[in-house]
């Protein structure tokens, strides 16, 4: 009875998912045994993560062990390298007339220079850089997969990884943009490998080729690397799937000519006929308007941009970020833009030479 | 990366067999209400997954096995009686309930708001597909496979919805998800849903089949 005596407003209600969890009860469930089944496993699991750390622990104790021990014996040869370098130093040291002027500790190349000798000598025998491509699983349309670069240069004189630029040839969307090359090198490197990771999406099914252009050290020069990979794959997904180019709310009218294009890779109401530098991205499939939304990569969370489908119907969305790839979250449907904003991002997709879009008469009388 | 690991071992846990003998710590007044007030909850989850009917009573021991390694795992992160602990549990029980899919004749019907032309492309809405998705739903073999093949999320979304057949609203309440992104994940597995039926609708599958 007393429970019958709290007012209402002193237990806060329950939330939705109170609610949903509470209407999946299982009847008959034991709550003392499946409490006490909870402790002891989490006993036992807690047990396990101790045994598990303390042999993770161990292990890398040991990996450490080893690799002091091999970075020891490393050591030593170097030493005997150095020394007997050192050795042959001396001994030119002791040649240099006195007119030249040395300071007590310099680099190997000062001396040469000094002496008017000719600057860096070539490298005898060059070991190309190699790159292998691959991707993790199956590709589909839309779906955002990644490429792995995974290169190794035995002699690799850049200070960085090799600059990437990536074809991923497809049909409508615009290249990623090539990265910059670096500076050249003036000297041979060590062997390094390492591992580029690029994500993207198709717009569209079939057969594709990705063209990698690897470039350490400028591309140029007597140390410059400049190699290209292809990885061809197929796109798997269902084929005739409208293409909507998604448009910046900062290109004003909505029906102005070259503010909106759709099209169809199996020849649609209307053909993108170039492909646009700006829309390089899948945005994502939007299942209900049966169409795949293409969007600039410089686009940012929360530019609103219009998508304007091959039934001349309009969405506007509000750019969201989903992970690292970008989402929409629909605002309205309408043509008419949702309120004033203030983005910037510029827009340019060349209008179709075969059919005049059915917007695009209208640009001039719209309010 | 040791979470990962440690998600490997835990996955070949067989906490029924645990001795009863191992001594046990006593349950943190927030965890204890959060196991008292959502673990009949989620074994009815679970077992919504693996045997709506409820006619196998070994799906009821199995469906308490899995709770009781999601609540022991809540336990070793100190998940509180929140409803983002529920959330948390709920990812994980979804997680643990996808290899319960699994008997050949286990049938999926769709919640209530959700028809085949939300799954489906329309040129695969055959009558038969139709009727059939409408009454005894779909395999779980098909869902299986498609939910094999989307990302973490929209798994859980899609387990959620058409192998426990619960609402939109309710995952997204049960998941703490936004609707967008709930039908977003759904739309995921649509996606999976067609592709892998219009593969198994080309010529040479067909001719099999014929």
């Amino acid at each position: 009875m007393s429970e019958l005596l709290v007012p209402d407003s002193i237990a806060a209600p329950p939330t939705r998912s109170e609610l949903v969890i509470d209407g999946l009860r299982e009847p008959g469930v034991d709550l003392v045994a499946a409490r006490h089944r909870v402790e002891v496993a989490s006993t036992a699991l807690r047990r396990r993560m101790l045994l598990t750390g303390a042999g993770v622990l161990l292990a890398a104790v040991i990996v450490g062990l080893v690799i002091w021990t091999i970075g020891r014996v490393g050591d030593d040869v170097e030493t005997v390298a150095e020394e007997s370098t050192t050795t042959v130093a001396t001994s030119t040291t002791f040649t240099i007339p006195e007119a030249v002027s040395v300071t007590p500790v310099t680099t190997s190349s000062t001396v040469p220079a000094a002496a008017g000798v000719a600057p860096p000598a070539e490298p005898t025998s060059r070991s190309p850089l190699s790159a292998q491509l691959s991707v993790a699983r199956g590709v589909s349309v839309g779906a955002p997969f990644t490429l792995a670069i995974d290169w190794n240069d035995a002699d690799h004189a850049a200070a960085a990884a090799p600059s990437v630029t990536i074809e991923w040839n497809d049909p409508f969307l615009a290249a990623a943009a090539a990265e910059p090359p670096d500076a050249v090198c003036s000297a041979a490197g060590s062997p390094r490998a390492g591992r580029i990771e690029r994500a993207f999406r198709y717009s569209t099914p079939g057969p594709r080729t990705i063209r990698v252009r690897l470039r350490s050290c400028g591309g140029t020069g007597p140390f410059g690397e400049d190699v290209t990979t292809e990885l061809p794959l197929d796109v798997g997904g269902v084929a005739g799937v409208p293409l909507v180019a998604a448009v910046d709310s900062g290109a004003g009218d909505p029906d102005a000519a070259g503010a909106v294009r759709y099209a169809s890779d199996t020849g649609g109401v209307e053909t993108l006929a170039n492909r646009s530098d700006a829309i390089d991205q899948v945005l994502r499939r939007d299942r209900t308007r049966r169409a795949t939304v293409l969007i600039s990569s410089a686009w940012n969370a929360g530019d609103v941009v219009l998508l304007r489908f091959p039934d001349d119907s309009c969405r506007w969305a509000s750019l969201g970020t989903e992970g690292s790839s970008v989402a929409a979250v629909l605002t309205q449907q309408g043509c008419q833009p949702p309120r004033p904003t203030t983005t910037t991002v510029p827009v340019s997709i060349t209008a179709p030479s075969t059919t005049t879009p059915p917007s695009s008469t209208t640009s001039t009388t719209s309010p | 990366m040791a979470t990962n690991g440690l998600a490997g071992e835990w996955a070949e846990m067989d906490t029924a067999n645990v001795s009863d003998d191992a001594p046990t710590v006593a349950l943190p007044a927030g965890f204890a209400e959060l196991l008292d007030r959502s673990f009949a909850g989620v074994v009815g989850l679970v077992r919504r997954v693996s045997d709506p009917s409820r006619s196998d009573p070994a799906s009821l021991r199995a469906a308490v096995d899995i709770a009781v390694e999601v609540f022991a795992w809540a336990r070793i992160r100190n998940l509180g009686d929140t409803d983002a602990g529920l959330t948390r549990v709920v990812r994980r029980a979804l997680d643990r309930s996808l290899p319960l899919l699994t008997r050949p004749a286990h049938l999926c019907p769709l919640p209530v708001d959700l028809v085949p032309a939300d799954l489906l492309d329309a040129d695969l809405l055959t009558p038969e597909t139709v009727t059939a998705w409408s009454t005894v739903g779909l395999s779980s073999q098909e869902l299986r496979t498609a939910l094999n093949d989307v990302d973490r999320n929209a798994r859980r979304v899609g387990l959620a919805t058409l192998g426990a057949q619960l609402t939109l609203e309710d995952t997204s309440a049960l998941l703490d998800l936004r609707g967008d992104e709930a039908l977003d994940a759904l739309a995921e597995v649509a996606e999976q849903l067609t592709a892998h039926r219009r593969s198994s609708l080309r010529p040479s599958a067909r001719t099999g089949a014929s």
